[in-house]
């Protein structure tokens, strides 16, 4: 790697003679870093890619049509049965507020 | 592709949750709107269509006694009230008000006790039983109710 004159001389010599843009360098050097914060998005859209994939097929689709609905109804019910439990408790009071003077002066305060 | 798949996915999950939770809460959600509490004493406890009008009746001729028992208890409270204020100590008209209070009580909590008797023997004896542990614990006064919870 010694400095070699001669390959010097061809290297200005071969250079466009063209003005360049006042920020060239910097926006070179945002290019530069943009690229290097790709990979990481690159990664992570690669993985819900990869998770996705069998969705493309049929088959796997209707498995996971059927699963998104067994999962809601699932949710759904769990949710409801804890609703129904809270309701019966307020009827309890309700209908114990009708024959208990003390229960009902308590809910209606 | 991929992406309406994903929505449509999102949507099902999205109805079959809505669906299924008002379908299991639409019967308490109803009962809980409706103002008429012997809808619920009829489903929860199944009643006949006789033994719910048995039942109404029932109510019906109890509720003037009960709203008297509420303006009773509540004059009774505003009278203690009052001596407490005025009172440094144990006078007479304390005692009186105290013993009243306590008479109060004790009557609010037999006509309760009775109610829910005559209401549990409308019922089928397996549904009076589960009417009676439900309801008449939660009525009693505070000792008793301790006692009834611990001999269960």
């Amino acid at each position: 790697m010694n400095d070699d004159p001669q390959l010097r001389k061809l290297l200005q010599e071969s250079l466009p003679d063209v003005p360049v843009p006042a920020r060239f360098g910097a926006e070179v050097w945002q290019r530069i870093q943009a690229r290097a914060e790709a990979p990481a998005k690159v990664a992570w859209a690669r993985f819900f890619e990869r998770l996705l994939a069998p969705l493309g097929r049929p088959a796997f689709a209707a498995v996971a049509l059927m699963l998104a609905a067994g999962g809601g109804a699932a949710i759904g019910s769990l949710r409801a049965t804890g609703a129904n439990e809270q309701a019966r408790a307020a009827l309890v009071e309700r209908h114990v507020a009708t024959i208990d003077p003390y229960v009902r002066l308590t809910v209606a305060r | 592709m991929k992406k309406p798949l994903l929505i449509l996915l999102a949507a099902v999950a999205v109805a079959t949750y809505f669906g299924c939770y008002r379908l299991a809460t639409r019967d308490t959600r109803r009962m809980l709107g409706d103002a008429d509490s012997v809808a619920w004493l009829r489903k929860e406890f199944r009643l006949t269509d006789e033994q719910a009008r048995a039942v109404a009746r029932l109510q019906a001729e109890y509720e003037p006694r009960c709203m008297e028992m509420c303006e009773r208890i509540s004059k009774s409270g505003e009278c203690m009230a009052t001596l407490l204020q005025n009172s440094a100590t144990m006078t007479p008209e304390l005692e009186t008000a105290v013993r009243e209070a306590s008479n109060t009580e004790a009557d609010c909590h037999v006509a309760t006790l009775k109610q829910a008797f005559a209401i549990s023997a409308h019922m089928a004896p397996e549904q009076a039983a589960r009417y009676r542990t439900m309801v008449v614990g939660r009525s009693l006064p505070k000792p008793a109710r301790h006692d009834m919870r611990n001999h269960r």
